[in-house]
């Protein structure tokens, strides 16, 4: 990017909630039931049909309020957003407008190491439309599928104050980390339960003024929302340097072609006309159903990173790791509750653990390993049963298979000659046929001891104690 | 007396997907003229002190607890489409 301008990126972030039900009717929510299945007459606008609002729906979008530091309003409205498209039954989506639920939070990245605040401005509740595809059979038809009609969604909105393609991208990270951590969607983007839009604008660096944004749409990857954004900081730029200005549209991200359309949308597909959704009530929610949802939210991860740096004293960087998928700082509180090393812990899982995982392109959820097990391979090299150079071996098996540490080691034999005794018949015969180098040693050429340790490593395939055979040859090689 | 031009008639009209003639542009163009004057008239009223309706009712929220009913009607719903191909409902295309 061309250091004279600065980017402004702001995102809209739909998250999918994971309620049982549909927001408005009692339609399943469940994703990839045949088409058209799961619609009734309230989520297909038949005529007469009346919405009427999920409760938990409402639970899960305080939830999310509540975590990113927002102010609950005790009155919001819902609103027709009026527009036709025939994924849209009723010819209006019911969302919220000008009174939303939550209102002016934030939420803290980590960039580059450093801590940014974004400001939160709001999150709204609203429904989701049908699918419509556009690519099966004849190419003048389109087939529309309403299953997804009605499903709820919040909408999560940033200001714009994010600076990078990397800063966009760790926000998304962050902010699908605490929707998962708070069990209110699945986090699962190619599924489309976390979708993401962006504006953009760019400006002379050290300007305060906004320039003219466009909208990206379509980003439903880290990897396009990172790519398309760098595409649009360039042609943004390069429409400016070359003395142009920037038109204010609706563009589209075209992974394959690795750059953005212009969705050639009328003005007037703009115009949604907004007006409080006469079918239903002002939602009205008092401070004992705030109270509650505060009360029972989890443990989020700026308070976890705080707990495993302070109580377990992890590194910041180990605590940041640890804590950025739920998923993995349960496994790293598991395996620390059957066997309490938490340091060692976290150095096998950021290191070994989450090493091969992204060596191999391969998910948290196919690990094979379980927390238990993790522990137990800890557990028995502090017991001094193995040594540190053999229970990488050992993991190795444990990743491919799943099998357990001790199994593994009972069969490949790997366990170490912890037995002084035997270890020292060994080291006694050793010393008896290198009387030459005992005899330099003793006259001073003690960068021989190595040789020594090297001979019994041998003699035991690597299985001796390296403490225990440095101890007795020590003692054996001084005594006389 | 409040007016509305033609052009903003025939915008809202297709926004509206309504296809009217220059005699009911005409024509809606007068009605709505009178239903702004007496949105006029109200904008006049001194509402000082009165808190704004959210809602032409006095009902609080209605809630629904997250529980399925499938439903029973999506056959039903299915066979109404003008067209349709295995479960899903045939419309013109809407991208090139
Ligand atoms: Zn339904």
């Amino acid at each position: 990017m061309t250091t004279a301008y600065e980017a402004i990126i702001g995102l809209e972030v739909h998250a999918q909630l994971l309620t049982t039900s549909k927001l408005f009717c009692g339609c399943s929510t469940a994703f990839g039931a045949p088409p058209n299945s799961n619609i009734c007459p309230v989520c297909t606008g038949q005529p007469g049909a009346l919405p009427v609002l999920n409760q938990r729906a409402v639970e899960f979008a305080i939830r999310a309020g509540l975590a990113l530091h927002c102010r609950i309003a005790p009155v919001s409205l819902f609103a027709r957003k009026n527009y036709f498209y025939p994924d849209l039954p009723k010819g209006y989506q019911i969302s919220q407008y000008d009174q939303p639920l939550c209102l002016g939070g934030h939420l803290d990245i980590s960039c580059d190491g450093e801590a940014k605040r974004i400001t939160i401005l709001r999150i709204h509740m609203e429904e989701d439309a049908g699918k419509s595809t556009h690519d099966i059979g004849q190419a003048t038809t389109s087939h529309v599928d309403l299953n997804r009609a009605c499903v709820p969604l919040i909408e999560i909105v940033s200001g714009p104050d994010l600076r990078s393609p990397q800063e966009a991208g760790q926000y998304l990270r962050a902010l699908r980390a605490i929707l998962m951590y708070l069990h209110i969607c699945d986090g699962n983007m190619e599924e489309g339960s976390l979708r993401c839009d962006a504006n953009i604008s760019i400006r002379p660096k050290g300007s305060t003024v906004f320039g003219t944004r466009t909208e990206l749409k379509n980003l439903n990857s880290f990897r396009f929302l990172e790519r398309a954004l760098a595409y649009e900081i360039e042609r943004q730029i390069d429409v400016v340097s070359a003395g142009g200005t920037v038109v204010q549209e609706t563009l589209l991200w075209d992974e394959k072609r690795g750059r953005t359309l212009s969705m050639r949308s009328k003005e007037e597909a703009h115009d949604y006309r907004y007006f409080p959704d006469p079918d239903l009530p002002p939602l009205v929610v008092d401070d004992a159903m705030i109270g509650a949802i505060r009360a029972a939210l989890p443990e989020l991860p700026e308070a976890k990173m705080a707990r495993y740096t302070g109580e377990f004293g992890l590194s910041a960087y180990d605590a940041r790791v640890l804590t950025s998928e739920k998923a993995l700082a349960t496994f790293f509180e598991h395996a620390v509750t059957a066997h309490r090393a938490p340091k060692k812990i976290a150095n096998w899982i950021t290191t070994e653990l989450l090493g091969r995982l992204n060596a191999r392109g391969e998910s948290f959820e196919s690990l094979r390993i379980t927390p238990p097990q993790l522990a137990g391979l800890v557990a028995l090299v502090d017991e001094g049963t193995i040594s540190g150079k053999m229970a990488k071996q050992v993991f190795d098996t444990m990743y491919a298979t799943g099998e357990a540490p001790q199994a593994i080691i009972a069969r490949e034999g790997l366990s170490q000659v912890s037995d002084s005794a035997a270890l020292e018949t060994m080291i006694d015969e050793l010393l008896a046929t290198q009387s030459a180098q005992v005899a330099a040693y003793r006259q001073g050429k003690t960068n021989l001891f190595g040789f020594f340790v090297g001979q019994i490593m041998k003699k035991t395939a690597g299985r001796a104690n390296p403490a225990l055979v440095n101890a007795l040859l020590r003692k054996k090689l001084e005594e006389e | 007396m409040a007016t509305i031009t033609a052009e903003t008639l025939q915008h809202i009209a297709a926004l509206a997907r309504l296809g009217l003639s220059p005699a009911q542009c005409a024509h809606y163009a007068e009605e709505c003229a009178h239903i702004l004057a007496f949105v006029e008239q109200l904008n006049g009223v001194d509402t000082t002190g009165i808190t704004p309706m959210d809602h032409a009712d006095h009902l609080e929220t209605v809630w629904r607890e997250d529980r399925l009913a499938p439903s029973t009607q999506a056959d039903a719903i299915l066979e109404g489409a003008p067209e349709r191909e295995h479960r899903f409902f045939i419309v013109p295309q809407v991208i090139a």
